[in-house]
């Protein structure tokens, strides 16, 4: 018997915290399996629970524009969430026979309802294991899942009716400017929104209502309204505590040592990736764009000598299209440097494909 | 979770056949030397792919040791759950009233791996 829990506008820290404490509520069954759809008033940021923020976030500019950000439970990365997205949050016991054994089932099979509450947009959306929604390609729904120590299973995700691109760049941390256009035109071309998609405004509405079909045709049953319990307001206040404390916020267990580059994920098989590598002739410094595990685009900068400099743009053109591992890269850098005849004090060939090498995703 | 008896601690990791199910590790995050934990309840957690779970402690004590090499090398635990991918040390301070609540016998674990890993991959 499933509940729903139609919330609307939230204080943008509660979105994160209500579905902590209906899932707390679940494991101790004073609830039973609940979908929560809500939005937050205002913007807010929200870090993968293994994130660590001050890497992940501009911090400084989240404070001077009032954008609160918090660490959520779930996994995945730094996420901008507006009123432009609906948020769907479901929370289901273990025992529930529904809630498949293994995560990435787990997921293909609740997606199923955001694709069909797009499908009656008129989008025609589909799943990309593990947890994406995309459409022709682009990424239309974010999704993350936790199962806390009682075993109860937590997705969230969002129906984006329209999405700041611009903003999303700026609260991130990034390595540098050009890291930041990259990101930003990657975010375009492989992020989109119901809005974009359809031409036209889609209303948080609609958007509910063809979500809560898509809910109901895929639970089987009508959801049926209800509000929070005492339990679970006491519970959301007193996490509001906790996910605001510094313990939880820079969580100093997380700590990992320094790792080379920054890695940005956009959707499913396409990241934008920095890099550095010192050769002796001095730091070569990459920025490239992964789609399918092949080199999408390259940037190369630094304070080594190339003669003659423009062939950069050809040792950037070159790596266009190649594939991510040391003898693709090395065969086409090799060739570029005997058809240009390029000369590089302190830089060998091989120089350039260290310097993209770690873009490699696992 | 698997728990090997070492001189007077014990030394605590997932099995193969969680990591299996959990799939490409990305994070891992267990708590700091000197907690306490008790036995089925969370010593750390695990992501993969957008999924945080649970990591449960077999036994109660204290974590008198962490693997350190899984910050930088969360993938230990899927290459090498039962080496290099250990997660704590305990010292244990409930060890004899539950190990009894622990499979120790192979043929017993054989009997439920068989059990359980239809249940976690079907197709």
């Amino acid at each position: 018997m499933w509940s729903w829990l139609d919330l609307d506008a939230m204080d943008p820290i509660d979105t994160q915290t209500i579905y902590d404490a209906v899932a707390t509520a679940r494991g101790k069954k004073i609830v039973g399996d609940t979908l929560i759809f809500c939005y937050p008033r205002s913007a807010l940021v929200s870090v993968g629970y293994h994130q660590q923020i001050e890497k992940e976030l501009d911090v400084q500019f989240c404070i001077d524009n009032d954008i609160p950000f918090v660490r959520r439970i779930l996994g995945g990365g730094a996420v901008y969430l507006d009123r432009g997205q609906l948020f769907y949050q479901l929370i289901i016991g273990p025992e529930n026979p529904l809630l498949p054994k293994n995560v990435t089932d787990a997921f293909r099979f609740f997606l199923q309802a955001p694709i069909w509450a797009y499908e009656s947009l008129g989008i025609g959306a589909h799943y990309r294991p593990v947890n994406d929604v995309q459409v022709h390609g682009r990424k239309i729904s974010g999704n993350g899942a936790a199962t806390t120590a009682e075993g109860v299973f937590v997705l969230t995700g969002n129906i984006i009716l329209s999405f700041d691109y611009e903003r999303m760049v700026k609260v991130l941390k990034v390595p540098s400017e050009k890291f930041r256009d990259k990101a930003y035109g990657t975010l375009m071309e492989y992020l989109t929104t119901a809005s974009r998609e359809l031409g036209r405004e889609v209303t948080l509405d609609e958007a509910k209502k063809a979500l809560k079909n898509g809910f109901e045709r895929l639970l089987g049953e009508e959801l049926r309204p209800r509000t929070l319990t005492p339990e679970e307001k006491g519970l959301m206040s007193e996490l509001r505590v906790s996910y605001l404390s510094d313990e939880w916020l820079y969580m100093p267990e997380l700590r990992r040592p320094d790792i080379a580059g920054r890695t940005l994920k956009i959707a499913e098989g396409v990241s934008v990736v920095e890099n550095a590598h010192k050769a002796p002739g001095g730091l070569i410094r990459t920025t490239v764009r992964i789609e399918s595990e092949r080199i999408a685009d390259a940037l190369i900068s630094g304070d080594f000598s190339l003669f003659p400099r423009e062939n950069i743009a050809i040792i950037e053109q070159a790596l266009v299209g190649c594939p991510l591992n040391a003898e693709d890269l090395l065969t086409r850098i090799l060739t570029v440097y005997s058809e240009h005849s390029i000369e590089s004090p302190g830089i060998r060939p091989d120089d350039f494909a260290l310097a993209v090498l770690p873009a490699k995703p696992d | 979770m698997w728990a090997k008896k070492e001189d007077g601690t014990v030394r605590v990791g997932a099995t193969d056949m969680a990591q299996q199910a959990a799939g490409s590790i990305m994070f891992v995050r267990v708590m700091p030397k000197g907690r306490q934990v008790e036995s089925r309840k969370p010593l750390g957690t695990i992501e993969t792919g957008k999924w945080v779970g649970p990591l449960k402690s077999p036994l109660s004590g204290t974590i008198v040791e962490v693997n350190e090499a899984l910050k930088a090398q969360p993938k230990l635990l899927n290459e090498d759950p039962y080496g290099k991918g250990w997660l704590v040390v305990l010292e244990p301070s409930k060890l004899d009233d539950e190990l009894k609540n622990l499979m120790t016998d192979s043929a017993q674990i054989e009997k439920f791996a068989e059990a359980e890993l239809p249940k976690l991959f079907k197709k």
